[in-house]
């Protein structure tokens, strides 16, 4: 039915049907309990996490908000910026030996700022820069940052500009990351230009010293793997996986949903207009698994073995916005769609067996009469060590596009998005413990036991 | 003529008896019935001898013209009393002479104010089958007999039981308006007083003016006379003379010609006076200064002025005593911690003035007497001169009781009876399973938010607030009040030489000549020697009233003539007084408003009653002490140790021989009493509440115990339950079983048929009356919910556990009819929060899923004419859906056992009311469980070892669904305990299945 091709070789068969509907009980989902967080008046586009206990969110409308995750209350809202936010990051530094962490922002009206979470002043500011910052990159070994725009300029802590770059075409810097010995790669439209830093006492100069155009599309995504290696997504489906050190081509992988022969197929026919999107729009990395965001599919790739691990074509019902590859073997994705979904990786049942497993009673039916909705033939993996991605829960509250989450691990999982919300999604059984501990300490410090 | 009303038991001995309990037997009241059903004789078939229909508050006054007569009744007499004779009644209650202290052998020895307590007393007339609640007061009247008016507050109801259960709020109620009607009349008093002193000074300085012209070569005797009157009464007289001087001319004229005239009327008037029993002061000066004629001292015109002078200064000085009396009784009685004086709450300060004043002087209380209520009609009022006699006054009209208080605590007090009268209305279980529901709430702080209205848990406080708000419509009157206080002192006032109460003085139209500041400074050391100085005087002048006398008045008046009432022995109607009741409801006391144990306390059955203004409005009737020692020497050991304050309320100086007969008379009475053996409903179920009150309010912690007792006790109710068959539920005499022994109810059901007569609650006001009504409505909304759907279970679940449920059609009145029966079951979100949206076509958001639980939603908003609106399909996961016009309900399934009680019985009963109060009924058992789980140590710390067997039951027993109600009742508790709002929407990933009709 439906063919996947990778690096040009053929492989026949699916593991995933085309709908995916989740049902109404979701065991291993454990948010039970959610909170909106009111505040923003536009799309809520950047989470950054300040500590264990913080987070800032940023958007269109400028603002910057510090949130308590446990509480929910907003502690600081960070009032500068006349233009939507373009990039935010949180910069960690040592002052009089206690790290103190920052929060470092960027927007259109081309200002930056660095703020005190816990004051919530703002500490420094520049304003009317050349162009407006795309992305920012903080080197914590060299003590400095770097804003990506359209060109590349390199500050220390104090704000005080070191070097920059000359002007780049209009596309200009999208994403950076960190090589080793002071590398650093850039994504400029299809190309990925190493610039390298060089410290002689303390002046820092900044030199491009190669241009990688191996992508035939725009770079959507630039990721760091691990020291020895990072990988760059493109607009068509390319995943590359570069060495780090001397910028080779480790691996090529053309993601190409390719459309099935047969048109008629019923799953097609809802939106035969729609062309099949194969962007990479973002990739996330635990160091062994890429998870690729390629359309609104998903993609689990095998740096170490160069091989696929697994695959979900069509994962959500619109295009996946962020992913984060967990430590457990889940992963969890976000999308245009407003929902969250997360993923586990599941050996593949045994031929004799139909995959079933993933898919759960639909909406309006009574019990769990109906759990079949795809077409229920499923071919048997040619490749090997190919494993399932099975969806076992999803997080539906967004009326908007969820623009990324972040996840604090027990405390919940903070979701953003186009309808100016942010959610908290938490453990209600925790909660509900953690509240129970809160009403017998108060009822201690009352005297009331 | 006078029947001897009838003796009425209050209590019977077999209430005092230590009643054996076997733990494992059902609750008393279960088991047996409260109302014994014997054929046809049901407490509500019993039809009362009495000739009126309702309950009603009668006001009569013994008129010295005309004996006891009916004033007013509340409500009004077409409507309350039918055919029943007032006049008899009033007759009958008025007959109880309560007053006796003032034919007391102290005699006429001084003018004295007997500042007679109140008397409440419970008097029953078998033959009319009337009985009240009777309360004495007496207003003070310068014109009346003795300057006081005899008057009488009664409730009268048919139901003795109802008097006597709620004796102490009626009497705590009734003292309120007593003090509101005796406060306005202290001050009309004091104001009256005061003309009277400014008449008595002008006519005295005008008789001055006479004597001095008369007689050019004075007298010896007369210039001392005048000299002493002159030191005696420096300022004033100075003052006075000034003033006087100014328009000497007028009065020139004027004086003679009176003093001629009233003279010839003092003579003419000596004749009546034998067959005239009147004891007013003026009219015995009158008579004294005659016999001193008599005796041939003064026969001359010279004399006849001179007595006349001196009778006048006596009567100033009389006078005056009187008016310090009137004005420092309430500085007086403000040591009594028992005494609650009236306060309108629109005056705060008031109070803190006053005992401000009451640190640096203690004649500060008049200050406040007169000037925090200030005659805001003063009259203009131009002196003029008192005749010393007073002509005997038949057709003299008395004054009404508006005119005795003052306008303003006139209405506020008929305000306050109307409130009473609405308070007490219904019938008596109903009253007291109402009260005991308010209290048993008030200490349930951290769950009653839940599903109690929220009028319901203010009632207390807006009952305060409720006749404090009527206050505000009279503030403004009220507020120059400060002003005057802290006025300069304007040319116009001086200060009494009594008192330091400013008096504007007008005189008719004549200049006025400008006061000298520092007059008004008139300390009180100022008025001891103007009181000797007086008594000198007065002894001179061979006065009736003896130098020691004055001083009594004085001095005394702090203790002496604050007499108590004293019961007059011979009143053998008295049936029940206030402290008999106190120590004999000791344990029925738990359940009155006016006593609160703290939440969450152990000790609340050790506390005495409370001290405090709030809680104690109770007035001391002292002379019930009596009445009170013999109860207590009834009541048990325990009893009397947990009201050890009962027994030290007696104070030496009431012991005097007459009491003692009284005593021993009352002694009798009361064994009588106990013989007599009616029947007190609820005294028993008192004893098995206590047992269970500990449950209420234990600790959590302690839960293990806690945990075992009311697991226990909800076995019993259960089987209690069990055990009446619902098909009784809807008769009229049957009690719903789960009501006292429920340790956690919050609401008994006891009166719930009843409550389609009588209102359901106490209407304070009319937002209560609407509470009934409402609650009427939604109850039958809800049986016609049960009664529609057959799946209704299933949507109760979904409101039980947090799930919010969206009644969607397209029929506005059908949805509204939906959400109002949906609404019974909805626990609140928090205490001001309910979280029900009737009727919106706004496509639902998140957030409104946070605060909406119950929503009714407009299907045509969406203009989809698919099954459902995309905002609902979004959310579908966190919705139940009630579709009215499909007759579809999507949720999720509830298997539990714990709401079947609440959807089962829905063809026995018939009314709304009764319905409603049986769902909050079973929905505060179900808060009761969720209370111990929030607050059981065992439960969150599972480690512990002692893991109580309740916990252990929640585990294993309880059913999954059944877990989750419970679990977000928990939740909802702990979010309202630690004061967060609740900010969550929780929420569980069940499957939902659709039910059709």
């Amino acid at each position: 039915m439906l063919r996947w091709i990778l690096g040009g070789r053929e492989a026949q068969g699916t593991v995933e049907s085309a709908a995916l509907f989740i049902g109404e009980e979701q065991p291993k989902n454990c948010f039970t309990e959610m909170q909106v967080l009111k505040g923003h008046f536009d799309i809520v586009r950047f989470l950054v996490q300040i500590d264990d206990l913080r987070f800032a969110s940023a958007g269109d409308d400028g603002l910057v908000l510090i949130w308590n995750v446990e509480t929910g209350d907003c502690l600081f809202a960070l009032r500068c910026h006349t233009q939507q936010i373009t990039a935010m990051t949180s910069y960690t530094f040592i002052r009089g030996g206690n790290a103190h962490t920052a929060l470092l922002t960027a927007s259109s009206d081309r200002t930056l700022s660095l703020w005190d979470p816990d004051s919530g002043n703002r500490v420094q500011n520049i304003s009317d820069l050349q162009s407006s910052v795309k992305c920012l990159l903080v080197l914590v070994r060299l003590d400095v940052w770097l804003s990506g725009g359209n060109e590349l300029c390199v500050w220390n802590r104090d704000f005080e500009l070191q070097c920059k770059t000359v002007h780049h075409s209009d596309a200009g810097i999208s994403a950076m990351v960190e090589l080793p010995k002071n590398f650093i790669a850039a994504a400029m439209d299809k190309e990925i230009v190493i610039f390298k830093l060089n410290l002689s006492g303390s002046d820092i100069a900044v030199m491009a010293m190669r241009h990688l155009a191996d992508h035939q599309d725009t770079i959507h995504s630039l990721i760091h793997i691990n020291d020895g290696l990072f990988a760059s997504g493109s607009h068509i489906g390319e995943l590359i996986i570069w060495d780090s050190v001397d910028w080779t081509i480790q691996s090529y992988e053309h993601i190409l949903w390719e459309e099935p022969a047969r048109d008629s197929q019923s799953e097609f026919r809802l939106n035969p207009q729609k062309q099949i999107e194969r962007s990479i729009q973002h990739m996330s990395s635990d160091g062994e698994y890429i998870v690729a965001a390629v359309g609104s599919g998903l993609y689990v790739y095998n740096v170490l073995t160069k091989s696929v691990v697994a695959y979900r074509r069509i994962a959500h019902d619109s295009n996946v916005l962020h992913t984060v590859l967990q430590q457990d073997g889940r992963l969890m994705s976000c999308s245009e769609d407003g929902s969250v979904r997360m993923w586990e990786l599941q050996d593949l049942p045994l031929p004799a067996e139909p995959a079933s497993s993933g898919f759960f009673g639909m909406f309006g039916t009574f019990g769990r009469s109906s759990k079949q909705t795809g077409p229920p033939a499923k071919k048997i993996p040619e490749v090997p060590g190919l494993r399932s991605l099975e969806l076992i829960g999803d997080l539906i509250g967004h009326s908007g596009a969820v623009q990324m989450f972040l996840s604090f691990k027990e405390k919940g999982l903070v979701t953003c998005s186009t309808d100016h919300l942010l959610i908290i999604w938490k453990d209600g059984e925790l909660q509900s413990q953690l509240r129970s501990l809160a009403v017998f300490q108060k009822l201690e410090e009352n005297q009331e036991l | 003529m006078i029947s001897s009303p009838d003796l009425v038991a209050f209590t019977k001995e077999t209430d005092f008896c230590e009643v054996v309990k076997d733990p494992s037997v059902l609750p008393e009241e279960l088991a047996v019935p409260l109302y014994p059903y014997t054929g046809d004789t049901t407490p509500w078939s019993k039809t009362s001898g009495a000739n009126f229909t309702k309950d009603f508050i009668l006001l009569s006054e013994f008129s010295e013209q005309v004996g006891p007569q009916p004033l007013l009744t509340v409500p009004s007499e077409t409507k309350a009393c039918g055919t029943f004779d007032l006049n008899h009644f009033s007759l009958r209650i008025m007959s109880v002479d309560y007053q006796t202290s003032l034919t007391g052998p102290g005699g006429c020895g001084s003018l004295k104010l007997n500042f007679v307590e109140d008397s409440k007393v419970v008097l029953g007339d078998s033959r009319e089958g009337a009985f009240a609640y009777v309360h004495h007061l007496t207003l003070y009247d310068l014109e009346a007999r003795g300057f006081v008016r005899p008057f009488c507050l009664a409730y009268v109801s048919s139901d003795e039981n109802k008097i006597i259960q709620q004796f102490q709020q009626l009497s705590a109620e009734f003292s309120k308006v007593s003090e509101c009607l005796k406060t306005g009349n202290r001050k009309n008093f004091a104001n009256e007083l005061e003309t009277k002193l400014r008449d008595l000074e002008y006519t005295r300085v005008m008789l001055h003016r006479e004597i001095e012209r008369e007689l050019n070569n004075a007298s010896v005797m007369c210039a001392n006379e005048r000299e002493r009157m002159l030191n005696g009464i420096p300022t004033l007289d100075v003052k006075l003379k000034e003033k006087s001087l100014s328009h000497k001319d007028e009065m020139k004229l004027q004086g003679k010609g009176r003093c001629e005239i009233s003279r010839k009327a003092e003579v003419e008037c000596e004749k009546g006076n034998r067959s005239c029993i009147t004891y007013d002061r003026d009219e015995q000066f009158g008579g004294r200064s005659k016999n001193k004629q008599d005796k041939g001292s003064c026969p001359t015109p010279l004399a006849n002025k001179g007595d006349e002078l001196a009778s006048v200064e006596k009567s100033i000085q009389e006078y005056k005593s009187l008016l310090k009396q009137v004005t420092c009784y309430r500085t007086r009685k403000l040591r009594d911690s028992e005494y609650s004086p009236y306060e309108p709450d629109d005056l705060p300060h008031s109070f803190e003035f006053d005992l401000d004043d009451l640190k640096h002087g203690q004649l500060a209380g008049p200050v406040l007497e007169c000037n925090v209520f200030p005659c805001t009609d003063t009259p203009s009022h131009s002196l003029k001169p008192i005749k010393n006699i007073s002509s005997c006054r038949f057709d003299k009209r008395l004054k009404t009781l508006e005119e005795l208080c003052d306008d303003y605590f006139h209405q506020q007090a008929l305000q306050q009876l109307n409130s009473i009268e609405k308070t007490f209305r219904g019938d008596a279980c109903h009253l007291y399973s109402q009260q005991l529901c308010r209290n048993l709430l008030h200490n349930l702080k951290s769950t009653n938010f839940l599903f109690e209205d929220p009028c319901d848990l203010e009632e207390e406080v807006g009952l305060q607030i409720g006749i404090a708000g009527q206050h505000s419509v009279q503030q403004p009157s009220f507020l120059p009040a400060p002003s005057i206080l802290s006025e300069p002192v304007s040319l116009e006032s001086y200060v009494s030489c009594v008192e330091m109460v400013p008096i504007k003085l007008e005189l008719g139209g004549s200049s006025q000549s400008p006061a000298v500041p520092s007059s008004v400074n008139t300390p009180a050391e100022d008025n001891r020697p103007l009181t000797s100085s007086a008594g000198e005087t007065e002894m001179e002048n061979g006065g009736v009233v003896s130098a020691s006398d004055c001083q009594e008045n004085v001095e005394m008046c702090v203790s002496a003539l604050m007499k108590t009432s004293i019961s007059s022995g011979d009143s053998i109607e008295v049936l029940g007084t206030e402290k008999s009741f106190r120590s004999q409801g000791s344990n029925i006391l738990m359940d009155t408003a006016l006593l609160r144990p703290p939440p969450l306390s152990t000790t609340a059955m050790l506390e005495g009653p409370r001290q405090g203004r709030v809680t104690t409005i109770r007035t001391c009737s002292e002379d019930s002490i009596e009445v009170l020692c013999t109860t207590e020497s009834i009541l048990p050991e325990d009893l009397r140790a947990s009201y050890p304050c009962a027994i030290d309320e007696e104070s030496p100086e009431q012991e005097t021989d007459e009491k003692d007969i009284s005593h021993n008379q009352e002694d009798k009475q009361v064994k009588c009493v106990y013989g007599e053996g009616n029947e007190v409903p609820g005294g028993a179920c008192m004893e098995e509440l206590q047992d269970f009150y500990p449950a209420v309010i234990l600790t959590p912690p302690d839960c293990p115990m806690t945990m075992t007792l009311s697991r226990s006790s909800s076995q019993d109710v259960c089987h209690a339950s069990e055990l009446i068959p619902l098909s009784l539920l809807d008769e009229p005499y049957r009690i719903v079983p789960d009501d006292l022994s429920d340790c956690f109810s919050y609401r008994s059901t006891t009166a719930s048929t009843t409550s389609e007569i009588f209102p359901t609650c106490l209407p304070r006001n009319k937002r209560e009356g609407g509470t009934r009504r409402r609650r009427g409505r939604v109850g039958r909304a809800a049986l016609q919910f049960l009664r529609q759907f057959p799946f209704a279970v299933h949507a109760v679940f979904s409101v039980l556990c947090g799930r919010t449920l969206v009644v969607l059609g397209s029929e506005e009145a059908a949805v509204r009819r939906l959400v109002t029966a949906l609404s019974v079951y909805m626990p609140h979100l928090s205490k001001y929060r309910d979280g029900i949206q009737p009727w919106t076509s706004t496509p639902l958001q998140l957030t409104d899923l946070l605060n909406w639980k119950l929503i009714g939603f407009n299907r045509m908003c969406c203009f989809t004419y698919t099954n459902m609106p995309h905002c609902l399909g979004h959310h579908s996961r966190y919705l139940s859906i009630l579709d009215v016009d499909q007759k579809t309900l999507r949720c999720p399934v509830y298997s539990g056992t714990l709401l079947n009680l609440l959807v089962e019985p829905r063809s026995h009963f018939k009314r709304g009311n009764t319905y409603f109060m049986f769902a909050q009924s079973v929905q505060s058992k179900l808060v009761s469980t969720a209370f111990l789980l929030t607050f059981s140590h065992g439960f969150h710390t599972p480690s512990r070892p002692r893991e109580s067997t309740w916990t252990q039951c929640f585990h294993s027993e309880i059913h999954r669904d059944d877990k989750k109600i419970l679990n977000y009742l928990s939740e909802l508790i702990k979010l309202h305990f630690m004061e967060v709002p609740p900010n969550v929407l929780r929420f569980s990933y069940t499957t939902n299945c659709i039910f059709k009709l």
